[in-house]
Parts: structure tokens; sequence; C-alpha cells
């Protein structure tokens, strides 16, 4: 390893507080992101990937705080800042695009305006600067006829359109991270491959470190390097993506995997995973997956899972998959 | 072979655009569903594949009755329905039965689960009203769901356990046929599975016939013996699933097929197609085929012409004046 | 047979709190608001049973005088005990603007489920004909209306439920179109429900909160008017007692210094207004942040 990667997040706790107690929202998630490489936080609703994404952004919605870990960018240890600092080194150093862009974009302003609204605040530009600047981001971001559309509001924009949009708006201040979260989810599927296929170009163009958050394993299969499983608000497996697609080895991800249909085996059973995710505020003890685990054992309910494996694959289970060998 | 159960012929949709004012005339009109025809046998699972906008939604409301065609006829079991007076087709009603995509919006959130699953039997007067109660605790159990759910509002369950709600209030009924209107999307992965085996399972279980409406290719090709893809309101291909997957003949479908993620597509299957640029916005559908402007394939006729469907091999047809090799 | 008796009283669920998806306990707003109010109803309904002084007895030896022990609110200018008037005074401003106020969320809810249900065209009409009633200023209409026909409780309440009933009818018929493209409402339509029953059944639910929270506001809005309206003179005639007109018989009276005769019907009007607004605005805001 060269230098410091551009992100790094340690034993990252979030805790929400209710009526007088806090619950762990978030528990122990580390996890390390290069320059050009992209990290897919995976998990179903409710499992705390989207919250680990709001803590890397400082966005966490009201009631919740960071109660322990670090979160370093380039090497520097960004909860240490104070927060004006910490707020401009994000908006020059970490881009986020959203599920729906509709509701990230203002309505009632030229696109050219949002495009470059963070680069005009960061770098003072110029009226003719900015519109200049908006139009290379709008090129670069795949907006046809960008120079004609630099005046129109988001609602002329189809779908895929505006999602192109709010990515622009999230590379207005060359960012060397950027945080997606289920970016695709409300795309169509022509649009959603596109989409996908531009985050891939960027990030190998410009280097940029993405952090991918979905709860559908099928579509960073292509695309990640890293893959990083959670369940109820912990990490159940960690490992690089060659390995975890080729076995995944904790039970939930082999049922999250197998839980997304295939056209060539149509035939094969998808795997019903029965139950439901445990409430946030009344989480069971040992292992949170054991009450709906198909392999789990009397241990699982007492003990918290060890981790198991190197770190190219490791998993924190009592009776994991074996590996496959690579 | 003798008639389907389900028979579309060339069923058109349309609508007056714009809010209408008490002058409507002068207004265009908007076709959401341009002369699509199709069958689904007894026991058969048709899906149909489309994007958000090519009318899929209205046509499959337009199956159950809720929206009066324009032209084209809608025959169940023999009959067409578009013809019948709206006391003769209460008698349909219980036979076709709909699940509406979000589970939170088709259900009042004042009503208790009871209340919703014995709703049909209530306004279609359907057995005795003492046995509405067995019949709807019957069905939530086949649907996965306790007893205490009964008495419980929609609010207390997750999307997914809603969505099974739903399944068991369009069960309630006894039909023959059932238009999903994607019952999966909006739920995450491992719900979508549990839905798709429950739905296969009613499937195997009473012989049910599905409209399985849906973006989702693969969960179409889990359950879908013949897949129609619907591209802006009109029919551009309809295949056994099987066949369309391994050799698309139309270029919207080979373009759908393409987008998939490799993983759910598999590794030795066609490359996306490359070259297809995104279209800034969807304009007027021309006197061409609607998928022209964006065709990587498309030729000077496709622009001024409409293609006609044509049969493609066996059970095949394609709407398109260029389709790819391997099918024709 | 007593099974079906749970069915013809469906719409009893309404009354449920539940509609609102909350326990009363999670709301101080509505809970401290309508525990002030109901102090204020019990004042005006149980009082007199209490404090049993006649609120028409004058005494001439005894006018003007201060709140003491025996007149807890002093007296007015007849020599009257202006605690007893205090509780017969709320009465019809209180029952006035309530019943009232009945009445206008009963026309209001018909004419806008009527109108939501209409076809196009009829809906338009009525749209506008609701218009042109909300153009004219309530306070004028009743001064007219007050000039032609004689004033008590009951064509009080028949005036006031008359004039207050289009701002509702106008969002319930919204909430009626947003409600009718709803998916369980087009289910139900599927099963073959025709438009009775969808109103019955799935939109008369939906529209009680609205309702709830618009009568909270219209009965505030309707002390207010009434005691406008007495304040002119326009509103309970005199001897009978209501807050509005005890004010405004002590503002004429200011001159001789009887600060009572102003303190307690402006704080009882103030009071009852600021309860019903913290009810009506805790219950909105449980509505909107669902």
């Amino acid at each position: 390893m060269s230098a410091d990667p551009l992100v790094a997040v340690e034993s990252l706790r979030v805790t929400a507080r209710r009526a007088g107690r806090t619950y762990p929202i978030v528990e122990d998630v580390s996890f390390q992101i290069e320059a050009g490489s992209l990290l897919a936080l995976v998990g179903e609703s409710g499992c705390g990937k989207s919250l680990t994404a709001a803590a890397l952004l400082g966005l966490l919605p009201w009631g919740l705080a960071i109660a322990s870990g670090r979160i370093r960018l380039e090497g520097q240890d960004v909860l240490a800042l104070a927060p004006a600092q910490w707020r401009r080194l994000r908006g020059r150093q970490v881009g986020a695009v959203f599920q729906n862009p509709l509701a990230a974009l203002n309505p009632s302003l030229p696109i050219w305006k949002q495009v470059v609204e963070s680069a005009q605040l960061a770098f003072g530009l110029d009226r003719p600067a900015a519109r200049h600047r908006a139009l290379e981001l709008l090129e670069r971001v795949g907006v046809p006829d960008a120079a004609q559309r630099l005046d129109d509001y988001p609602h002329q924009f189809s779908g895929g359109m505006r999602q192109r949009v709010a990515i622009a708006v999230a590379l207005a201040c060359n960012p060397r991270v950027l945080v997606a979260d289920e970016p695709t989810t409300a795309l169509d599927l022509i649009t959603q491959a596109e989409i996908l296929g531009l985050l891939n170009r960027l990030r190998l163009e410009q280097g940029l470190a993405v952090l991918f958050i979905t709860h559908d394993l099928s579509l960073v299969a292509e695309y990640a390097d890293q893959v990083l499983v959670m369940y109820a608000g912990r990490v159940v497996e960690q490992a690089e993506a060659r390995r975890f697609f080729a076995g995944p080895r904790h039970p939930y991800s082999r049922a999250l995997l197998g839980a997304i249909p295939r056209l060539a085996t149509p035939e094969v059973r998808l795997t019903d995973i029965e139950g439901l995710p445990p409430n946030p505020l009344d989480y069971p003890s040992g292992c949170r997956f054991a009450p709906r685990c198909p392999r789990v054992i009397d241990r699982c309910r007492s003990e918290d899972p060890p981790p198991v494996g190197d770190e190219r694959q490791r998993v924190f289970c009592q009776r994991p998959w074996a590996a496959e060998g690579i | 072979m003798s008639e389907p159960l389900l028979g579309l012929e060339a069923l058109t949709l349309s609508f007056v655009q714009g809010a209408g004012g008490l002058l409507q005339r002068g207004r265009g009109r908007f076709t959401a569903v341009d002369g699509v025809s199709f069958g689904i046998g007894r026991g058969e699972c048709l899906g149909l594949i489309g994007e958000s906008g090519s009318g899929k939604t209205t046509l499959g409301r337009a199956v159950v009755q809720l929206i009066a065609p324009s032209g084209g006829q809608i025959r169940f079991d023999g009959t067409n329905l578009t013809a019948l007076p709206p006391r003769a087709l209460r008698v349909y009603r219980p036979r076709l039965q709909i699940v509406f995509q979000d589970p939170t919006e088709s259900m009042n959130p004042r009503f208790t689960v009871e209340e919703i699953v014995t709703e049909p039997l209530r306004l279609l007067r359907l057995g005795a009203r003492a046995e509405w109660r067995t019949r709807a605790l019957r069905l939530l159990r086949q649907v996965g769901l306790t007893d205490a759910a009964l008495s419980r509002p929609p609010g207390h369950f997750s999307g997914g356990q809603r969505q099974r709600i739903a399944i068991a209030r369009a069960l309630v009924t006894e039909p023959e046929l059932i238009v999903l209107d994607e019952p999966t999307s909006g739920l995450d992965v491992s719900m979508q599975a549990r839905i798709l085996n429950l739905l296969r399972d009613l499937q195997g279980q009473f012989g049910l016939s599905y409209l399985f409406i849906s973006h989702d290719v693969g969960a179409v090709s889990y359950l879908a013996a013949r897949v129609a893809v619907l591209y802006r309101g009109v029919l551009v291909e309809i295949a056994p699933t099987r066949e369309l997957i391994a050799r698309p003949a139309h270029p919207y479908t080979a373009a759908l097929l393409g987008a998939l993620p490799q993983w759910v597509r598999g590794r030795d299957r066609a490359a996306p197609p490359s070259g297809a640029p995104p279209v800034s916005a969807a304009g007027p559908i021309g006197p061409g085929c609607p998928y022209a402007p964006r065709c990587p394939r498309a030729l000077e006729r496709c622009r001024a012409q409409r293609p006609e469907r044509r049969a493609v091999g066996a059970a095949r047809e394609v709407a398109c004046h260029n389709p790819l090799d391997g099918a024709a | 047979m007593s099974e079906a008796a749970p069915r013809r009283w469906g719409f009893l669920p309404l009354l449920r709190w539940g509609a609102f998806g909350g326990r009363w306990r999670a709301q101080p707003l509505v809970a401290s608001g309508l525990a002030v109010f109901l102090v204020l109803v019990a004042f005006a309904w149980l009082g007199p049973h209490l404090y049993t002084i006649s609120p028409y007895a004058i005494h001439p030896h005894r006018l003007f005088r201060p709140p003491s022990a025996r007149y807890p609110f002093g007296t007015d200018d007849l020599g009257r005990s202006f605690l007893a008037r205090m509780m017969y005074g709320g009465q019809p401003s209180l029952g006035v603007a309530i019943v009232g106020s009945v009445v206008a969320m009963l026309i209001g809810l018909g004419y806008g489920m009527a109108s939501g249900l209409s076809p196009p065209w009829v809906d338009k009409v009525l749209m506008r004909l609701l218009d042109a009633l909300l153009a004219l200023p309530t306070l004028v209409l009743m001064i007219f209306f007050a000039a032609i026909v004689p004033l008590g409780p009951l064509s009080l309440i028949v005036l006031l439920g008359l004039v207050s009933w289009p701002g509702l009818a106008r969002i319930v018929r919204n909430e009626v179109l947003a409600y009718k493209e709803r998916d369980y409402v087009l289910a139900a339509r599927q099963y073959g429900a025709r438009t009775a029953y969808l109103a019955r059944k799935h939109l008369l639910r939906a529209m009680f909160p609205i309702v709830v929270v618009n009568a909270t506001f219209t009965v505030a809005d309707l002390i207010l008017t009434l005691a406008g309206l007495s304040f002119l003179g326009l509103g309970i005639q005199p001897p009978t007692p209501s807050w509005g007109g005890l004010l405004g018989n002590g503002s004429n009276l200011a001159i001789t210094g009887s600060w009572w005769l102003i303190l307690f019907p402006g704080l009882a009007i103030l009071l009852a207004i600021l309860s019903l607004n913290l009810v009506g605005q805790g219950l909105l805001n449980r509505l909107e942040g669902r």
C-alpha cells in the first residue's frame, strides 16, 4: 500500500437516542476504499447501510450520532476536525448521489445553476466560468445536447437524465470520493445499466473511490472490487468481490444471492428467508441472523459470532460455509 | 387449440390529454396501449415486460375492467367483457382479480386485515357471511400469515407481508386469472424471492392463470412460460420465455436483456448492444416503429411504416422490419 | 343476527383516536388544549349547579362591586353576579359555536363529497358556486342575515352553520379527488363497488381526521364571530348573557374602572380560542407528520 487509502472507516458505531436510552444502529463497521475502486455496501432496508453512508457524509438524521470510531479522508481524521472544517472538506472531497434524483434537484432552478452551485461556493466562479463548468460537467455525465439544455428545469428531463444531472452535481467540486445510495433503484432497466456504466467509467477515468449502496447484489457483481454485507447493523461478511461471488460464506450472504432470479436457471427455487429482520430497538443476543438462519446452532444465540477467514474474505459466523478455492 | 381463458384482440386504450375542461373538444388524445393482442391459457403465466410509461399498468387495469377500452376486445372464457353491461360484468369480476404494485396504497389503512380480505366477498355478495372469516383465515395461513393478523390494520405489517395480504385478498373470490401488477417492485430482494415463490406455489396449487406485469426481466423469467414485450403501448415481441432469452428477435428485447446485470443474464449471453444513445426525451410517436428513434438497427422504412406483427418460428411473433438473426 | 350488529355500526371506529395514529398521552399539545376547553365547558354547564346565584337577579345597592368572596367575579352595572353571568354566558357562546360548527361540517362534508364524486362537469359547476360563496365575508353576511331574521340561539346556529362550511367543502372535495385514484379505491371498484359504497366505507373514513381538525378550528372561529356579533349588538340579545355581549357591555363601561367586566369575558374567549387552536394544530401536526 503506497499511501493512505482515500476513505478509511474504522470501527464506526452509530447510536440512536430514544426515551433516554441509546440503541446501537450501526456497530463496528470498518472498511477502506482505494482511489479508483468500488466498495459495495449491501443489505436489506433497515440494516444500517444508508446510515453508514450518512455518517460518512455528515448527514445523520436528528437523534442519531457517531458514538465511536474514526473516519479518515486521505488520512485525515475528519471527526477530530471542527464541524465547519469538516463541512468544507466534505463539500470538496465527497460527492453524493441518492435514489430519487427529483428530490435531490430544486424544481425551480435551471439545472446549470444547480450543477455548479457547490463549485461556485467553493471556488467563487463568475457567471461565464460557471456556465462553462456546468456544460463540461453535463457533457462528462453524458447528457445529450448539453449546451442547449443548460437552462432547462429538472422536470424537463427523464428519470435517467435527472440522475445524470444529479451525478454532475455530485462531481462539481472534483471530489475524490463518491457515495451512491441506491442510485438506480427508481430507474428502468436500460437506464439503470447506463447509469451503472457511467458511474463505473467515471471512477476508472477519474480515480474516484466509490461507496455503492444497494440491496441488490446482482447489480454490483460486475463492478465491485469489494463487497460488504450488513445485517441488522453489523457486518456479516466482507470480501473481495471475486471471492464473494465465487462463494459467499455467510448463510445470509448466500440467501441474498440465492434470492435473485437468474435467466439460465428458472427451475431453481429462489432462496426463502423466513421471518423478518429484527427491530433495531430490540436486537437479539448473539448472532442477529440466528432466528432466521438455516444453519443455526445453540451457540449462535448466546455468543457473538467470531470473525472467520482472512482479509480477503472475512465472515462473522459460528458455522460459515467453506471457502471456495480461488 | 381452443380459445384461451383470456384473449385481448387489438386492445387500444387512449385518453384525452391534459386536464379536461368544460370544453374538451379539440384536445389531443394520448394512446397508452395501441392494438395489443395476446392470449393466456388456463393455468398459464404470461409475463408482460415494459419500462415505465410503456402502458403495462394501464393494460392490466383494463383487463380487470377498471378502464374502458377505446377499441378492441377483452374476451374472458369466450365472452367479450367490453360489450357487457355493468350488471352482467359482476358475474365475471370474481373470476378476474388484480394485485396492485404498492400494497400500502392498495389497502385502506383504516380497515382491518379481515375487512380488507373479505371486502370482495361483501361487495360481490359471495358465499355466506358466516364463512367469510374462515375463508379469510384459510387464505392468510396459505400466504404465510398467522391468525392474529386478522384483527390488525395493514400498517402493522411489513411491505412483504402486506403484499401477501393483497394476494390473499385476490384469492378470496377463487379467481381463475390474476393480474399481478409489479407485485415485487419496491420490496427488498429477499422479500421479492418469497413473493415469487409464493406466487409460483399458488399457481401450481390452484391452477391459476397469471398476467404477470413487471419491468424485472429476471422475475418474469422465473414465473412466466411466455413473455410479451411492450414498448410505448405497442407489443413488439411475444415468445416462449426460453426462446426469447436465448434469441431475442426484436432489437428492444435484445437491449433489455443486454441491460440486465451479468449475474442475472449469465456470462455467455449477448453483450449489451453498443451505440444506442440515451434518448433525452420521449417525443411523439411518428408513423413508424415506436422504437425506431432509439434502435441501432433502424432502417429508413422503420421510421415511415409501422411494422406488422408476424410469426417467426412456431410460437413467437415479432413486430420489426429488421429483426435480429437467429430468430428469423 | 347478533353477528350482523357490529357491521351496521361500522362507522363507530371513526370515533377512535386511532384515526390520528396515536395515543392521547403522546400528544401534550392536544391533551392540554382539550383540558382547558373542557374546563370552560364545565364552567358553563356544571358551574351554575354549584354556584346557584341567578344571573338575572338585580341588586340596585350592589352595583360595580369588585371581585369578593361572595361575588368572585364582582357585579355588573345592575348589581348582578358577574360569575353567574359568565357561567350562563358561556352556554350560548360555546354551545352555538359547537353546534353551528357541527352543522357546517355536515354541510361541508356532504357538499365536498358530492362534488368530488360527481362527473367532472357537475364538480366544476359546484366548485364555481363555492368560489362565489367563499368570496363573501362571513361577518358581513351575518350582519345582513341578522337584519332580516329574529336572533336567537337556534337561528344563530343555522346562520353560522350556513356561512362557515365552504372552506371544508373545498378541502373535502380535493381529498376525495385524491383518494378516488388510490389503489384501494380502485380495488374496491374492481370488486364492483358502487359510488355510494365507496363514499360510505372508504372515503368517509378517510375524511374523518380532516373534518375533526377543521371542526376544531371552526368552533374557535365561530366563538370569535359570535363574540364579534354580540359586541356589535347583533348576537345573543340581552338580558341573556353571552361572553361577547358581556365583553361589549364591559368595554362600554370601561370608564367606571370596572376592570373585571372586561378581563373575565375577554379571558374566557381568549382561552376558548387558544385551547381549540392548540387541539387543532396538534391534530394537524399529527396528520401531516404521517
